[in-house]
């Protein structure tokens, strides 16, 4: 018995220490980006000389948004003769093809892939498919629902100029922040996350993250390296650690902003949580000894790379400490941590507060000028509880991946946009 | 050449938000840390006991009007260094076998029904969910273990205690490190803090109070859940809140401000 | 009784009071989001210059013909110069300009000029902006405040500062002694002859950037030849007359020596410096500072090229950009034996 509670106590000061080691590593972030000088990416340069790029649009059942996309990027000013738009019809039944092939008809550049066969669903088997015929050097990911700007693509291929780069993140604006208090509070997260935490760890040379969508990535990384794989849903993290793990990197461009939509209902949210920790959670499984033992990976990026590969197992940490605590408790060994537990908590709060702790979600409302938007952040508290809960069972799903190397199924986040709105953007 | 009028000059263009940043104030930080916070850390350390005496003193007489219970006043060691801590002591007492198990089964009744009840408030209903597993807990423990709970509301009180004095130290800290993120002028965050502190303090006290009723009069079923579900989260929520006022007037101030004075560029 | 209803309106009133915050929060004012994504934006170098001449000829035409006032973006006063004694030491109006006109006194112009012809500026002149439908040429020690720009040739002669950027169509000469942020052109050349040259750039035969990577090198050997790409995360020294047919990259400093070759992109974040007649054919960029000799060429004729430093930039007279220039501390063009 006395060892049990051995067990318990240490496991109660582990978990006070991995929140310790969270909170200080994103005070380090806000500080760093409200203070320190920021890492602007390549958008400053001037090149008459740009590379081939090719925008990889998967899509299922996109009509009510594609013709946006499309119209949007038929205004970028990227030389046409160095861009090609793949559109990746994945087994669509509306009228998606019929759009496709009109575009194609009007615009040879624009060239759909219809995946209608027997063959793996998803959005990395359609990117694979796209990668065998991409012209271009240079792979820019788009959702269907996205509208970029004009600049949007220069932006993102000439941070290819440096040799070293082996993708590049920009940033994605909800377009329905102020549609109801989830969107709200989702704009802050997203905020924090990419104002201050993306681009804080691309000021301190760590690891920012590629997103999957809003950036692009070399083709001869993923076809060097046998293209995506299909039995992971969060494709981009595995990417990521895969382009450091070779010794490139990945560059975060803050002003490359591009309107995405955000989750309306705690319903769809909880779904899409539970996908993105199951495969963030596969990644680390495949990649947790790879990355820290990788030659191309420096001590300040393993750290770092670390401690994001954990992010996702960090709400089931804190939600085991809990029971932790609780069982503690009925024990009767509570007296001397009267004062740890409130610790603890605080560094749940603080540094496990939805992905990004309040001060961070602070400070990037503050450098976006979202002065009223911040009065819903205690509206944070109780999502924490939500997402301690979601992303434990995403972790779960991940496990049970592993062990029973089941196929995943993929499922697309349910869209809630209109024309209307896509328009007035 | 001389100084060149101002005559005709445009507005300032204020920069974008993609990379501005705020003027560097380490050496003001740092120095603020060593005589502002670290002062106030340690005149808090040394006055926690005069704190949690007045506390005490102050909830016992209002409880003893509230209710009939006879209550006093005990005092423990606590930091070595800076004194004992106060607590209240007052009789407590053990919920019956039918209390419990009532308990158990409307507590399971209502998990069930939260776990299915309003997707809008998910995250509401996933928090009182486990605080309802938390009184689940709770509820079993006094079904099976029935006189072996570990502690008396005597323990409770003290529990209490000890938690808050770190929560408001806590708080101090935290709301401190946080505030200096956006500005270092110093007397805008003293005020926030102040005000912070005598929010934090009023609602523990308040609370302190009532939950020692709860227990006094309903019995010790209730401890876990008033200790880990409704306890310190509420002390951070209130610290969140004025955090969130303080960069909402913090925005509105420095917004429109010009460059090179608050903002600076890359 | 009393005590605790007071107790429990304070407790709820306190745990409530944090929510209640977000209820300030208006859903319905018809805007859906809270940042707003400028999606028509393209990076232009010479924007202010064309943004300038699109509302002022808007403006005349509107106007059906030249005013002494014109509205702009707000109104302005404008003053049609037809001879160059209508030049005062301090003109606070607008000047539209016609015919070719060489101002001979310093002045002080406190708005914008616009030249259809050739125009120049008579040493210590202060300009907050000229836009030229041909060539504008500056006197020395003169100061431009915002902007200066041409269609053809724009000259900075000794010791000016160049504002915020100075661009051109075709060709921008700047002279020692000048002080710089962003210089744009087809073709940028540093040197104290103001007298237009011929485009004497040697062009390499073998301009192939080879993409195959050697990693962590510290040094290419002098006159050796190199058809690599090099990513490395020390120094790196390239010797006087070696060849790299590649980019660079490198998280340290760079130091390419005397004529020595790089056909592709330089990027490092340390401190990169390129010593004389050493030529770049592609982009050179850093976190750091930029310090480049005489005789240096970057870029390759017919073709846009950047150097790019965060900080500050020194580059020595008879060097050549072919594109832009931009440095976020300052830079400046040092005489013969400035740098090195």
């Amino acid at each position: 018995m006395e060892m049990v509670v051995k067990i318990l106590q240490g496991y109660f000061i582990f978990s006070i220490v991995l929140m310790i080691i969270y909170a200080i590593r994103h005070f380090c972030f806000s500080y760093n980006r409200l203070f320190a000088k920021q890492r602007v990416s390549y958008r400053d340069i001037y090149d008459s000389e740009l590379p081939m790029v090719t925008v990889m649009i998967p899509m299922h059942n996109e009509e009510a948004v594609i013709r946006n996309l499309f119209d949007s990027l038929l205004k970028c000013d990227y030389d046409r003769e160095k861009l090609e738009i793949i559109a990746i019809n994945d087994h669509s039944d509306d009228k998606t093809p019929e759009i496709l092939e009109e575009y194609h008809d009007r615009y040879l550049f624009i060239r759909p892939i219809h995946r209608n066969g027997d063959g793996e669903r998803g959005k990395p088997a359609g990117l694979n498919d796209a990668l065998k015929v991409a012209r271009g050097e240079v792979i820019i990911v788009f959702d269907a629902d996205y509208r970029p700007s004009k600049n949007l693509i220069k932006k993102l291929a000439l941070a290819f100029k440096d040799p070293k780069v082996g993708a590049i993140m920009g940033r994605v604006v909800p377009i329905n922040a102020k549609k109801n208090m989830l969107t709200v509070l989702l704009n802050l997260e997203r905020s924090g996350g990419y104002q201050v935490d993306q681009q804080a760890r691309f000021n301190m040379r760590l690891l920012p993250q590629y997103g999957g969508t809003v950036g692009g990535f070399r083709k001869n990384i993923m076809l060097a390296t046998g293209g995506f794989d299909t039995k992971i849903l969060a494709e981009d993290t595995e990417l990521t650690y895969r382009i450091y793990s070779m010794g490139w990197n990945v560059v975060y461009d803050n002003s490359a902003e591009c309107y995405e939509e955000s989750p309306e209902t705690w319903e769809v949210r909880g779904k899409q949580i539970r996908r993105w920790s199951r495969g963030h959670n596969n990644v680390m499984f495949r990649y947790f000894f790879r990355f820290l033992f990788s030659p191309n990976v420096g001590f300040a990026e393993k750290v770092d790379g670390t401690l994001l590969l954990l992010v996702y197992v960090v709400p089931l940490i804190l939600g085991l400490a809990q029971i932790d605590c609780l069982i503690l408790f009925f024990m009767g060994k509570m007296e001397i941590f009267a004062g740890w537990w409130a610790i603890l908590f605080m560094g749940i709060y603080n540094t496990w507060g939805n992905f990004a702790p309040f001060y961070e979600i602070g400070s990037g409302a503050f450098l976006d000028g979202m002065e009223k938007e911040i009065l819903a952040l205690p509206q944070l508290c109780f999502s924490f509880y939500f997402y301690m809960w979601y992303i434990s069972l995403g972790f779960f799903d991940a496990v049970i991946d592993i062990i029973t190397r089941r196929n995943v199924k993929w499922a697309k986040t349910k869209r809630f946009s209109n024309e209307k709105r896509v328009e007035n953007a | 050449m001389g100084k060149i009028s101002n005559k005709g000059e445009k507005n300032e263009i204020y920069y974008s938000r993609d990379y501005r940043h705020l003027n560097r104030a380490w050496i003001t930080y740092l120095l603020q840390i060593i005589f502002v916070l670290v002062p106030v850390i340690l005149i808090y350390l040394c006055s926690y006991s005069e704190i949690s005496y007045y506390i005490s003193e102050f909830s016992a007489g209002l409880i003893s009007n509230i209710t009939v219970d006879t209550t006093g006043i005990l005092k423990e060691k606590y930091f070595p260094i800076f004194g004992v801590i106060y607590y209240i002591t007052m009789k407590g007492k053990y919920p019956s076998f039918t209390m419990a198990m009532i308990s158990f089964i409307v507590t399971l009744i209502l998990i069930v029904v939260f776990a299915r009840i309003n997707m809008n408030r998910k995250p509401l209903m996933i928090f009182l969910t486990i605080g309802l597993c938390v009184h689940l807990a709770s509820s079993l423990f006094f079904i099976f273990f029935g006189n072996k709970f570990p502690y008396t509301l005597d323990t409770y009180s003290i529990l209490y205690m000890k938690q808050q004095v770190i929560v408001w130290l806590m708080i101090i800290v935290v709301y401190w490190l946080s505030t200096s993120l956006i500005t270092h002028v110093t007397w805008y965050r003293i005020i926030s803090l102040a005000m912070l502190m005598v929010l934090s303090f009023v609602y523990g006290i308040v609370r302190y109070i009532l939950y020692m009723i709860i227990i006094s009069q309903f019995s010790y079923l209730f401890m876990a859940s008033l200790y880990f579900t409704f306890g310190v989260l509420f002390d951070f929520l209130i610290m969140v809140g004025i955090f969130s006022l303080f960069i909402y007037r913090s925005g509105k101030k420095f917004q429109g401000k010009k460059r090179g004075r608050v903002w600076k560029w890359s | 009784m009393l005590e605790l209803v007071a107790c429990c309106i304070v407790f709820t009133s306190i745990t409530l009071f944090p929510f209640g915050l977000g209820r300030f929060l208006d859903f319905d004012d018809g805007v859906e989001t809270s940042l707003v994504v400028r999606s028509d934006n393209i990076k232009n170098p010479r924007y202010f210059s064309e943004s300038f001449r699109r509302l002022l000829l808007d403006a005349i035409e509107v106007n059906g013909g030249i005013n002494d006032r014109l509205f702009l973006s707000k109104e302005e006063r404008i003053l049609y110069i037809k001879d160059r004694r209508q030049i005062e030491e301090m003109m606070d109006k607008l000047l539209f300009v016609r015919i070719p006109l060489k101002i001979d006194k310093k002045a002080v112009f406190l708005k914008e000029v616009y030249a259809e012809e050739k125009i120049v500026f008579a040493a210590s002149s202060v300009i907050r902006a000229v836009s030229g439908k041909k060539e504008v040429i500056i006197g020395e020690n003169s100061v431009v405040k915002r902007w200066a720009d041409a269609d053809e040739l724009l000259v900075l002669k000794n010791n000016c500062h160049a504002g915020k950027s100075i661009t051109s169509g075709k060709r921008v000469i700047i002279s020692s002694g000048c002080e710089f942020l962003r210089i744009y052109a087809p073709v940028i050349e540093i040197s104290d002859c103001v007298e237009k040259t011929d485009d004497d750039s040697i062009v390499c035969e073998d301009m192939h950037v080879y993409k195959k990577i050697v990693r962590n090198i510290k040094s290419v050997a002098e006159s050796e030849e190199l058809k690599n790409t090099i990513i490395t995360s020390h120094n790196l020294q390239i010797g006087e007359n070696a060849v790299v047919y590649g980019d660079i990259k490198s998280t340290g400093n760079i130091k390419i020596c005397k004529n020595a070759i790089v056909t592709g992109n330089v990027f490092a974040d340390g401190t990169i410096i390129i010593e004389d007649y050493a030529k770049v054919f592609e982009n050179v960029f850093t976190e750091s500072a930029i310090y480049i000799g005489a005789g240096v060429e970057i870029g390759r004729k017919g073709k846009i090229k950047s150097v790019i430093s965060r900080e500050q930039m020194y580059i020595g007279v008879g060097s050549r950009v072919y594109g832009y220039i931009g440095t976020e501390r300052g830079g400046k063009v040092m005489n013969k034996d400035g740098i090195f």
